[in-house]
């Protein structure tokens, strides 16, 4: 069980975590969140790559700080990441491997396990520099899986993704879950939604709302709109532009309004629920 | 770990880029040396150092070399994007990179090696025997190869962990350019547009070998002193701070101590660096080294003056460390005078005079003058000084002693002017007659002298100044002669040659003077008159033994006369060149109206006659008494 007690995080007058506190327990969690919200800051913090005060994040009740296996227990898959392009992934992996300080006979088992959970067994003695951005990102997601964590912790893992290879991803996440607790931070929604058995939503530093996706997509309900864009200045009080598309001939908004309007009411999705969240409706 | 190295060098091999490069400089490290080893002796000038000499430039290339290697690689966790990840493991960046470190350092090793061998091999082929001289090549290897190109690995690595890319480039280049050639071009334009003195910082940023773009000091090789072994080893601690700090980021306890050992050894080091020592004039920049001393006389008061009494008899007691360290016991033959005034060289600071009881006495120094006040009890027999200091040019340190007879580093009675700033020389400074001397050095080498040794560096004897050296030495007895000379220099000393020209000098001379010891000064900026001397003691101390008979007929010329001597040796010896002269001046001399020296002595043969005229001229030259210069004496002469 990994716990964040009153975590805050400066840099310079700028704060970018407030009083977080959290716990993740076994699961899928997805962080969604705008841009500059907080969620590779807090993927930092529980990877120590940013120093946090004694206490604030704690495994199973021992504060990561004090813990020389802590590192152990993680799997990060940064949103930035790259290999060694001159190396063939098997030698990539080894050398990840050994950095982990794992040794032995059952190295190279583990190194194939991993590389078959993310399809990617034919490539063992590839070259890196040969795969695509898609194969490199699975890659990643091995590499994370080096050593049995049990919690892996993946920034942005799909960005810049084909849907073919995210819908890979969510594939793995599945296979990848049974016994662990598993961070996705993202800021595309559908991801969240197949993948995540708790949302959290993250705002300039602070928890908006945590929870199962169902009751993120929930609070959007009673609360969403289709108009017609020609009977927008119907619209009372506050509201959010979610989405416009064309139907029969004429352009309609999805609206978000906390306040009852005189429109049709439409189906809420997650990210429905996640506008809502974010605008406080 | 072993694994990790073998991931480490695979990284290294599949990058094309870093084995090209150390493939190419290897081949062009190894071709500078295979070339210089299939022709040895290769360059005579260069004598037994000659490889050593084609090594050491190589010092500034392998630290070019091994900084941006040593940054190519380190930068490529960063570069390929893989930092992050790294750093989230147990063993992580310790791991990662402490591999390349250690590869780097294989290959360092491997450079070393390459430039030991040759240089091992150049001693074999050579056959320098003596175990101080090819502990000093291998050690020159050491420092100059090895610990400079580790300093670049370290700097590189340090440049990759902490700095952007464009800020790193800059730090690279600003930091080699701020130790080489280049960097001591501006030092100087500074210096001498602005009086801006920037040289000690350049002195103490160049790690590289001073001092190549002359022959080297076959004497005292080239510097192992401990300021450029504290100044290497400032550096390196300083580049591994930033590489130790963020590589043991996870590592809180093992980071500190080892930022702590590294500012401890930073801050010793420095300390070490700081302290006052000799360095032999070669290893400094101009300003520190041979110009030292015209720098300091062109502003400075040179007195000359009787001191009314004369020193009986010395006895010394001299430490040679980090410099020279003098306990003088100086007997005066006037007891009862108010002050005593002595020359010795400003560069000793004087920190105590007594008399022959013990008693300290006042006294005062400025510059090369030094007054001692008389005591309480008003009479003096003795005078005992305590100083230490160095000089550039006539050094005493760990490497070599280099202290002619005719230069103040023991106090003379009287001030004298001690150097000619027109020549760039120092006068030859001795006792009016020759004084007893004892002499005691504390050295870890053996000190050769001009007066009879009494046992391990302990002198006693006779004589008006007194000759110590020290270094890569030997002695040798030729034609009854004993010959101190520094036996790295082939190209003047080959024991054939060495003979040769020792008995083509002594069957030339004709003066009957008795010659028993020659002894070879280090070289040094030397007016001709100046490059050899004979002692009272029957030793001649010089420069080289190649065309002594010209400079030992000189050394007897007084230095305002030396001009009298050039135009009577031209004149004798090369009527054509007196010609082309005498045609110049006349020329001149319609243009400026001044008369040349050679019209004057021309006149004078018109007016005397050739045979008067010239016997004159030896005349003047030979007469200590006459102290006109040889404008005054020709004027005269006509």
């Amino acid at each position: 069980m990994l716990t964040v007690q009153g975590l805050n995080k400066r840099f310079g007058r700028k704060t970018v975590l407030r009083d977080l506190s959290i716990r993740f327990d076994e699961g899928v969690y997805g962080l969604l969140g705008p841009n500059g919200a907080g969620k590779t800051t807090l993927m930092r913090c529980l990877t120590r790559l940013y120093p946090v005060p004694a206490g604030a994040v704690q495994l199973n009740g021992v504060s990561v700080q004090d813990d020389r296996d802590y590192l152990r227990h993680i799997g990060y898959l940064p949103q930035k990441f790259g290999l060694f392009r001159e190396l063939r992934v098997y030698e990539m992996l080894e050398m990840l491997a050994n950095l982990k300080g794992m040794r032995g006979p059952g190295v190279r088992e583990n190194i194939e396990r991993c590389v078959a959970q993310v399809n990617l067994s034919e490539h063992l003695h590839s070259k890196v520099r040969t795969l695509s951005g898609g194969m490199v990102r699975r890659l990643g997601i091995a590499q994370a899986l080096l050593g049995d964590p049990e919690i892996l912790i993946f920034d942005e893992p799909t960005a810049g993704l084909d849907p073919e290879e995210r819908l890979r991803f969510k594939r793995v996440i599945a296979e990848v879950r049974p016994g662990r607790t598993v961070l996705i931070s993202t800021h595309i929604v559908s991801d969240v939604e197949a993948s995540c058995d708790t949302v959290v939503v993250l705002d300039a530093g602070r928890i908006v709302t945590s929870g199962p996706s169902e009751a993120l997509r929930r609070r959007a309900a009673g609360k969403t709109y289709l108009v017609p864009q020609t009977d927008a200045a119907g619209l009372q009080g506050d509201y959010v532009v979610q989405d416009q598309f064309e139907a029969d001939g004429r352009i309609m908004l999805k609206v978000l309004s906390g306040q009852p309007q005189a429109f049709p009411a439409a189906e809420a999705t997650l990210e429905d629920g996640y506008i809502c969240a974010l605008r406080g409706l | 770990m072993r694994r990790q190295m073998s991931l480490t060098i695979r990284l290294f091999c599949k990058d094309w880029v870093l084995p090209a490069f150390t493939g190419l400089f290897f081949l062009y490290f190894h071709y500078v040396l295979f070339d210089e080893a299939r022709t040895l002796p290769g360059d005579r000038l260069l004598g037994d150092l000659a490889m050593l000499r084609a090594t050491l430039p190589l010092s500034m290339l392998c630290f070019v070399f091994f900084t941006f290697v040593s940054y190519y690689f380190a930068d490529k966790p960063r570069h390929d994007a893989l930092l992050e990840c790294a750093r989230v493991t147990r063993h992580g960046l310790p791991r990662l990179y402490g591999s390349q470190f250690l590869l780097l350092l294989a290959l360092d090793l491997l450079f070393t090696l390459v430039a030991a061998g040759y240089n091992a091999y150049a001693c074999f082929a050579l056959q320098i025997g003596r175990a101080e001289a090819v502990l000093h090549i291998l050690g020159c290897v050491l420092l100059y190869i090895f610990l400079v190109s580790l300093a670049g690995i370290l700097l590189g690595m340090a440049a990759a962990l902490t700095l952007n890319r464009f800020a790193a480039c800059l730090v690279l280049v600003l930091f080699i350019l701020l130790g080489s050639p280049l960097a001591l071009y501006v030092a100087q334009a500074l210096y001498y547009a602005l009086w801006i003195d920037v040289f000690p910082v350049y002195e103490f940023l160049c790690l590289f070998p001073r001092g190549l773009e002359s022959l080297p000091q076959h004497s005292v090789g080239y510097s192992l002193l401990p300021d450029r072994i504290s100044a290497t080893v400032f550096w390196l601690a300083l580049f591994a701070v930033p590489v130790l700090w963020k590589t043991l980021c996870d590592r809180r306890r093992a980071r500190r101590a080892a930022a702590l050992a590294c500012a401890v050894l930073c801050v010793g080091s420095l300390a070490v660096y700081l302290l006052p020592m000799a360095r032999t004039a070669s290893d400094r920049s101009a300003r520190s080294g041979y110009v030292w001393d015209l720098d300091y006389y062109q502003f400075a008061e040179q007195k000359e003056e009787d001191g009314g009494f004369s020193v009986t008899g010395y006895d010394m007691d001299l430490t040679v460390g980090l410099q020279l360290s003098a306990r003088v016991t100086a007997q005066v033959d006037q007891p009862a005078l108010p002050c005593y005034k002595f020359t010795l060289y400003h560069g000793y600071q004087v920190s105590q005079v007594t008399d022959q009881d013990g008693t300290p006495l006042r006294f005062t120094q400025q510059g090369d003058t030094l007054a001692v006040e008389n005591g309480a009890a008003g009479r003096v027999d003795s005078l005992t000084f305590t100083y230490a200091g160095d000089n550039p040019t006539y050094y005493a340190h760990a490497q070599g002693i280099n202290l002619p007879g005719h230069f103040a580093y023991y106090p003379h009675s009287g001030y004298h002017a001690l150097y000619d700033v027109e020549n760039q020389s120092f006068y030859k400074l001795l006792t009016e007659q020759p004084v007893d001397v004892t002499l005691r050095v504390q050295y870890g080498k053996t000190v050769f002298c001009d007066l009879p040794q009494t046992g391990r560096n302990t002198f006693a004897g006779r004589t008006d100044g007194v000759t110590l050296l020290a270094g890569f030495l030997t002695e040798e007895t030729v034609n009854g002669v004993q010959v101190v000379y520094p036996y790295l220099d082939t190209e003047q000393f080959r024991p054939e040659q060495l003979a040769a020209d020792l008995n083509g000098f002594l069957a030339s001379k004709t003066d009957g003077r008795e010659i028993r010891k020659v002894m070879i000064l280090p070289g040094a900026q030397m007016e001709l008159h100046a490059r050899c001397h004979l002692y009272s003691d029957g030793t001649l101390v010089c420069m080289q033994l190649r065309g002594l008979a010209s400079y030992y007929e000189r050394s007897f010329i007084a230095p305002q006369k030396q001009e009298a001597f050039n135009l009577l040796k031209t004149y004798r010896d090369d009527p054509e060149n007196f010609e082309n002269r005498l045609a110049a001046e006349q020329t001149a001399y319609q243009s400026t109206g001044e008369t040349g020296m050679a019209m004057l002595l021309q006149a004078a043969v018109e007016t005397l006659g050739e045979e008067e005229a010239l016997a004159r001229v030896d005349a003047y030259l030979a007469d200590a008494a006459d102290r006109r210069d040889s404008r005054e004496f020709l004027e005269g002469l006509c």
